[in-house]
Formats: structure tokens, sequence, C-alpha cells
């Protein structure tokens, strides 16, 4: 990060409308291989925002995925969610340019994401957190999106947007991934929406979180405290979110609890369905929890190729890789029947 | 093909990871550090163990799912036409030729499996362990 503490306490002060500004603690959260989080304690005198702050810093790591959204951006969108009563950190201020990284600066939520630690922990698995959850992402769907319109279109549907895109990146990329390929020809011959032939069910588009799942769930007590990581937000499906929620990639082992290593998936689909009003196609959420494998194979080749070709010595993002013949598996065993 | 990085270029970057001085991060950070390092000098390992016939077999059984012969010498020239054959398979795939109820669908799909059951054994052997 280039950016140091004078920087800080001068930008906070401006921001906060504050008299001064002290930044008492600043250093790097572990998680967030994509996004470098700081926790971040400063002390403000003076302003709305007099006293102890305990936020969070979250700034661009050295290299960006082409697929997630700049701070500007997911800044935004944060408070798009904020306001709509979505459990969320509370959207500070945003900073950068003229020669430092783009941040913004969340207050921070108590608890822990980890999702390995999460579904090992039988005080907090379970009905309660995965009905809120639901809730929560139905409350994310209903969304306005209109003011966010730098949010690209999903043309010409959210799962063909996907396929291409997914393509164009393993295009781009050494050696060639035929299991993942394999697995994007299932999701185009397979693919809802109005581009399919198998159906003329229209697909809804919602604001969709794209990586709503156990890890970027902030939970303290029992309770959800927060969603996190908002910098694949974009417009879509709505059972995308549901299925990358479900899908077995992201159980952490738990895979009996199909809601997110969590719960039980008819307790989270009854909450969804409730606050939505919506009725969940569950082959369709089938259908994008095989897409998720195949989106989660990409990106973990993606934070590979940021060692392997953009030179961050960075040994967590090697062994992504390494996650992926795992991925192929479960890419294989989905599709061995058509839907 | 092996997942890259492969083993050797994991296993050197394992090294500097620990050069580095972690004795100033947190518990928990230094512990995450260290199954890393664990990590990749196993994948290493099994890499080493299993030597160059894992991908000698896996170019022969693709080349003949093209019914195409091929000569290598060299550990470079069986990546060198792993690359070019699979970019061809992919091909296929893409145009619907290899679609369910083509001839050559069992096939391909056979042929991916054990490719990937391979890949696991040296990236996360627990999880064949668990299946």
């Amino acid at each position: 990060m280039t950016m140091d503490r004078s920087f800080l306490e001068a930008f906070i002060v401006r921001a906060a409308g504050a008299d001064r500004a002290a930044v008492a603690r600043l250093e790097p959260l572990s998680g967030g291989a994509i996004q470098q989080n700081f926790l971040l304690d400063v002390e403000i005198a003076g302003g709305p925002f007099a006293g102890s702050l305990k936020a969070v810093l979250r700034t661009d790591a050295p290299t960006r995925l082409a697929a997630s959204l700049s701070r500007a951006r997911e800044f935004q969108v944060l408070k798009a969610a904020h306001a709509a009563g979505v459990t969320v950190p509370q959207p500070l201020w945003r900073g950068g340019g003229e020669g430092n990284l783009d941040f913004f600066i969340m207050g921070r939520v108590a608890g822990t994401a980890a999702g390995h630690k999460l579904v090992r922990d039988e005080t907090i698995a379970g009905k309660a957190l995965v009905e809120r959850i639901g809730k929560e992402m139905a409350l994310i769907h209903a969304i306005d999106p209109a003011g966010l319109d730098f949010l690209e279109s999903p043309q010409p549907s959210p799962a063909l947007y996907w396929v291409n895109r997914l393509r164009r990146f393993l295009d781009e990329m050494d050696p060639p991934q035929p299991v993942i390929e394999w697995g994007l020809r299932w999701l185009e011959r397979n693919a809802p929406g109005p581009a399919s032939e198998k159906t003329a069910k229209r697909t809804e588009i919602v604001l969709c979180h794209h990586d709503l799942r156990t890890g970027n769930t902030m939970v303290a007590g029992g309770e959800l405290t927060g969603i996190l990581d908002w910098e694949f937000a974009g417009l879509g499906d709505p059972m995308e979110d549901l299925g990358w929620y479900c899908a077995k990639c992201w159980r952490f082992g738990a895979d009996d609890r199909q809601a997110g290593g969590m719960g039980r998936r008819e307790d989270f689909y009854a909450a969804y369905e409730k606050q939505s009003g919506r009725a969940i196609d569950r082959q369709r959420v089938f259908y994008w929890e095989v897409m998720a494998h195949a989106r989660w194979a990409v990106i973990a080749l993606q934070q590979a190729d940021r060692f392997l070709t953009g030179g961050e010595e960075s040994l967590e993002l090697a062994l992504t890789a390494h996650v992926v013949p795992a991925l192929e598996l479960e890419i294989l065993n989905m599709t061995e029947r058509e839907i | 093909m092996r997942v890259h990085p492969e083993g050797a270029r994991l296993s050197r970057l394992a090294d500097k990871t620990l050069g580095r001085d972690v004795f100033g991060e947190r518990e928990e950070t230094r512990r995450y550090v260290n199954l890393m390092v664990a990590n990749a000098k196993a994948i290493s390992a099994r890499q080493v163990s299993a030597g160059g016939e894992p991908e000698r077999l896996e170019l022969e059984s693709l080349a003949a799912l093209g019914r195409e012969s091929v000569a290598v010498a060299t550990p470079e020239d069986i990546a060198a036409q792993l690359r070019r054959l699979y970019r061809r398979l992919i091909g296929d795939m893409r145009a619907g030729v290899l679609d369910p109820g083509a001839p050559g669908h069992e096939a391909a799909r056979g042929h991916l499996v054990e490719i990937t059951l391979q890949r696991l054994g040296e990236s996360s052997p627990k999880v064949l362990e668990n299946r």
C-alpha cells in the first residue's frame, strides 16, 4: 500500500469533518487474497465521528482480477446495499487517486468469516443462520440497480454471458484447461433463459452479490454481522447467488449441510422464498452450482496467474491453482447428465 | 497436464517464503504460512515420486482419442504435444463434436476423468481418500 499514516490521517480529517485524526493501528487482516484489507483504529477529535473509530480499510492488491469491480464501484454497491437494509459493514469514505491506490473505509463488524472455522462450530451452524442469509440474499436481489449504471448487462443471457466470459479468460491462459471447458460446453448446452432452445422461461435480472458464500459472511455469537466482499457484484439471474451459496465447493467439507456447509438447503430456500416472494427453480439452482465450480476454478487459475505471470511472489496465490482438480472432479460428476 | 505452478517451482517458492521473517506476524498467520509451506512441499514430493510417467501416459491416451500417433523424446516435447492436442480437443468441444451421443463423447469423458484423478492424486489426495 502506498499511503502512509500521515496521508491517511489528513484524509480522515477531511472526510470526517474532524479537527484531528490519529491512526492508532493499521495492520493487514488475513484473508482477501484479491483485495487487501487493513484493520484500522483511529482516534478522531471533533466533528460527527469524534471518538475511537474501529474500521477496515480496503484497497487493491498489487494486481487485480479482471472480473472484479474497482474500489470506487464496490463502494457504491456497498452503499446501495447498506441503504437497502442489507447487513453490511457501514460504508464510510472513499479515497485514492493521485498516485495512491484506490481505497475505502468501512465500519468494522465483529466476528469471524473463516469458513473452515464456521462450519466446525456447532453453536453457529444451523437453521437460524441459513434462514437469515436467505432473507438477506432476497434483500440484495430487491435492490434497485438504477443508480449502479456501471454494472454490465449480462447478454445474451446471464448463463451464456458467464460461459462466454469464462472462455475468454481461459483463452488467455496457459496451459489449456480441457475439464473446465467440458463443463462450459455442458453449461452452454443446458443454459436457461431466453437463448435456450429448451425453455421459453424468461430470466429475471437482479443485482447479485456474486460471491455470497460461507467465507464472506461475518458471524459473531451465531448471528450474521456483515456480508463482505462486494467486488464481484453485478447484474444476473437471482438463482446464481443461490447456486453459489449452496455449491459443494463452498461447504468447507461440511457436505451434508448443503446451504453453505452451515444448514439445510430447504431452510435456506424457504427463507429466501418468503422474503422475496419468488419461487426457487431448483433445477436452475443446480445449473448455477455447476457454474459455481467452473467460475471458482477459473478464479483460482487467475489467482495463480498473478504469481505465474504477474510477478506476485505469494505462496497462497500459487497454491490456489491446486484446488482446481477437486473442482474439476465435481464438474465431471455434475455434468454426467443433461438437465 | 500438471497443475501450474508445478511442484519444483512451488517448492522453491516455499523455501523463499520460509526464509522471510514471519516472527513479527501473529501466531495465526505463522501457523497458516507453515501449513502452506508443508502443502507445497508435499505436492512437490508427490510429483518427484511420480516422475514423468503420468504425463507420458496422458499424452498416449489423448493421442488415441484423436487417432494420432505422436513421437516424443523429452518432457518438453510431451508438454508441447499435450498443449497442441488439448487445444484441438477444446475446439472440438466448443463445436459440439463431443456432445452426448457423439462417437467420441464417452472416450473423451473417460480420458478427462482419468487425468483429473491423476492431478488430484498430486494436488489434493485427501479428496480422493474421502470419495
